[in-house]
């Protein structure tokens, strides 16, 4: 073998082992979370400009060239593979910087667990490529700015980036049976625009109606209805909007009197966050039938009547 | 052939003991030396809880990466076929070896446990390596009491403070929380808050149910001690504990509990004065737990009873001269 190749060779292997070598490593991590009862595969981008190529083009130039001109004295075709393998390296730096492996999280979610795979950005010196959480030891999680937190078991939580996948992320979660701590996710404001916030309130005022239609013999029986209604509140500093908030509104009509009503928070927006109610719909659906109840026992309780059990129709 | 082999041989074992000396020096020296320090302070001063403590987070898996040593396992392997000289094939191997030492040390357990010890006369604390070697230093602070304004409890930790700023922190293990709060009780610390801040999920319900319960039972012994004013004012109270939620989640979002006093009318049952301690209270991940022991709790509950008592009576609104 002529020394040329050897000299290319080896300095390419020095590359692979240092950089490249992460391509097939993650390929193959990822296959082998994958064989699991896998439910949802969603990668997030954590950087998001591929960083500094040039950087490294030139790098990658000035360390060959040198190794190079040492080595012309003892080799000069050796030299040369080590300077031509420096040029191939450059040409694959763009492609490497910009791939999955370099670039996205992976996080994988499956019935047992999670696992998350960061990105890889050297093999060599980089901690650990994988981490998981069994849904055994998680005792929940909640959505704070950019990151669900898994709270677990007995204490600490972790928190993972969610990119753009905080819905699907959510709903995964929430069919796998992981509670969700705390029902209000707090999001940049950026995250959600006027029409998320309409299908939202759409679909509490819809879940609303549903609960109320499970009640509705008792309601006639009584010569009550309960009317859900959303109210907005708006605040202004000057002509600017500071804050606004919408609440979910019941009442309890009787005849043509407002004898009961409650406000439930939907969500809160000012200039940097807006907190916003996120639950699974069976949970939605308990949180408003609780409140229902609740105004029909107290309203019972007002009229001095024991509650009946009510008389509910499936 | 068969010196080649000796050859070897004999590069390897020099090189292996040597790694293995100089790597255990540098990284593993750690739990020994602990031990020793840790008997030192106990034959200088009265040690009152000695503790060494697994940081890592339960039920969170790093997944290990032995990748470092396969590929420079490779360089190695490419040196000695590169040359016949044992002097550079026994400098190479020695520092492969001691990256391999290096790198067994760094992934023991050891490296996340951190260790304190609670003294008459302060706090020695010996905090977690995480792999650093022996000349990174840090191993050993000492918190003098007489510095100490106070302390509170977050999570697993014992935040200590001096005026604004945290001097220090040390982690426990869940089951030492009442014993080190009671300690330090008895070194009079003062609590910084009347709650611990604790995660929801390391609250065991019974023995929230438990505590609620010894706090209540207390609170009516206290209440003993007002029976006779109480009388004189015609009044008859009422103590129980009160929660908020139906079925007694009290780990859900927004699950509170507190006592509640009610004072009635003797005779026509009205209702005087109600006031309320709170007990717990959750926010979903994180909750707040009523951290008050012994004489500390008995006078907060005391004052409490006191001011509804004394709200009860309109005569106590009176001019001041």
């Amino acid at each position: 073998m002529s020394g040329a190749v050897i000299g290319f060779v080896c300095a390419t292997l020095v590359w692979v082992f240092l950089y490249g070598w992460n391509v097939p490593l993650r390929q193959w991590a990822l296959g082998r979370a994958l064989e699991r009862n896998v439910r949802a595969e969603i990668a997030v981008r954590v950087v998001s400009s591929p960083p500094g190529t040039l950087n490294a083009i030139a790098s990658t130039m000035i360390v060959t060239f040198f190794t190079a001109g040492l080595l012309r004295g003892v080799d000069v075709e050796f030299a040369k593979g080590v300077a031509l393998a420096g040029v191939l390296i450059s040409a694959v730096w763009p492609f490497y910087l910009r791939s999955q492996t370099r670039t996205c999280e992976i996080v994988v979610f499956d019935s047992e667990g999670v696992t998350i795979l960061p990105p890889r950005y050297a093999l060599v010196g980089q901690g650990t490529f994988e981490t998981r959480i069994e849904w055994q030891d998680c005792f929940g999680y909640s959505v704070q700015r950019g990151t669900i937190l898994f709270a677990l078991k007995p204490l600490g939580h972790v928190e993972q980036q969610y990119g753009p996948h905080r819905e699907e992320m959510e709903r995964v979660l929430d069919s796998l049976g992981v509670r969700k701590l705390v029902a209000y996710d707090a999001l940049p404001t950026a995250e959600l625009d006027r029409a998320s916030l309409e299908r939202l309130e759409a679909r509490l005022i819809d879940t609303a109606d549903d609960v109320i239609a499970g009640y509705q013999n008792e309601l006639l029986g009584y010569g009550w209805r309960v009317e859900p209604q959303v109210l907005y509140n708006e605040e202004f500093d000057g002509r600017e909007l500071r804050e606004a908030h919408a609440n979910m509104h019941l009442a309890l009509w009787q005849g043509d009197d407002c004898v009961l009503e409650q406000e439930w928070l939907i969500w809160e927006w000012d200039d940097e966050s807006v907190e916003v109610l996120a639950l699974p719909d069976d949970r939605l659906y308990e949180s408003i039938d609780d409140r229902v109840h609740a105004m029909i026992e107290q309203r019972l309780r007002e009229m001095g009547k024991e509650a009946m059990p009510a008389p509910r129709m499936q | 052939m068969l010196e080649t082999i000796l050859n070897a041989a004999g590069v390897l074992l020099i090189a292996g003991l040597l790694a293995a000396m100089v790597g255990t020096i540098a990284y593993g020296l750690e739990p020994m030396w602990r031990r020793r320090m840790k008997e030192r302070i106990g034959r200088r001063e009265k040690v009152l809880h000695t503790a060494e403590v697994h940081t890592e987070l339960i039920g969170y898996t790093l997944v290990k990466n032995h990748w470092e040593l396969v590929g420079w396992g490779a360089a190695l392997a490419f040196v000695w076929w590169l040359t016949d000289s044992s002097g550079t094939r026994g400098i190479a191997t020695f520092a492969y070896l001691l990256m391999v030492v290096r790198h067994l040390y760094r992934h023991s357990a050891f490296q996340a446990d951190q260790g304190f010890v609670i003294t008459l006369r302060g706090l020695h604390l010996f905090p977690e390596r995480q792999g650093r070697p022996i000349w990174k230093g840090g191993r050993h602070q000492f918190l003098d009491w007489q510095e100490i304004d106070g302390y509170r409890v977050d999570g697993s930790l014992l935040q200590f403070f001096r005026g604004e700023h945290m001097a220090v922190q040390v982690e426990f293990d869940l089951p030492d929380h009442r014993r080190l709060r009671e300690l330090l009780h008895d070194l009079k610390i003062p609590r910084l808050e009347a709650f611990d801040r604790v995660w929801v999920a390391q609250v065991d319900e019974q023995a929230l149910f438990r505590l609620e319960d010894e706090i209540c039972s207390l609170g009516w012994e206290l209440i003993d001690l007002y029976q006779e004013e109480m009388q004189a004012m015609g009044l008859r109270p009422e103590l129980s504990v009160m929660r908020n939620m139906p079925g007694d989640r009290l780990l859900d979002e927004h699950a509170r509990s507190w006592l509640q006093l009610h004072l009635f009318h003797a005779e026509t049952l009205e209702r005087q004065s109600v006031g309320s301690y709170p007990l717990w209270q959750s926010s979903g991940s994180v909750g707040y737990l009523i951290g008050l022991l012994d004489q500390e709790l008995l006078d907060r509950l005391n004052e409490w009873i006191r001011h509804v008592l004394h709200d009860s009576t309109p005569s106590s609104k009176g001019v001041v001269s």
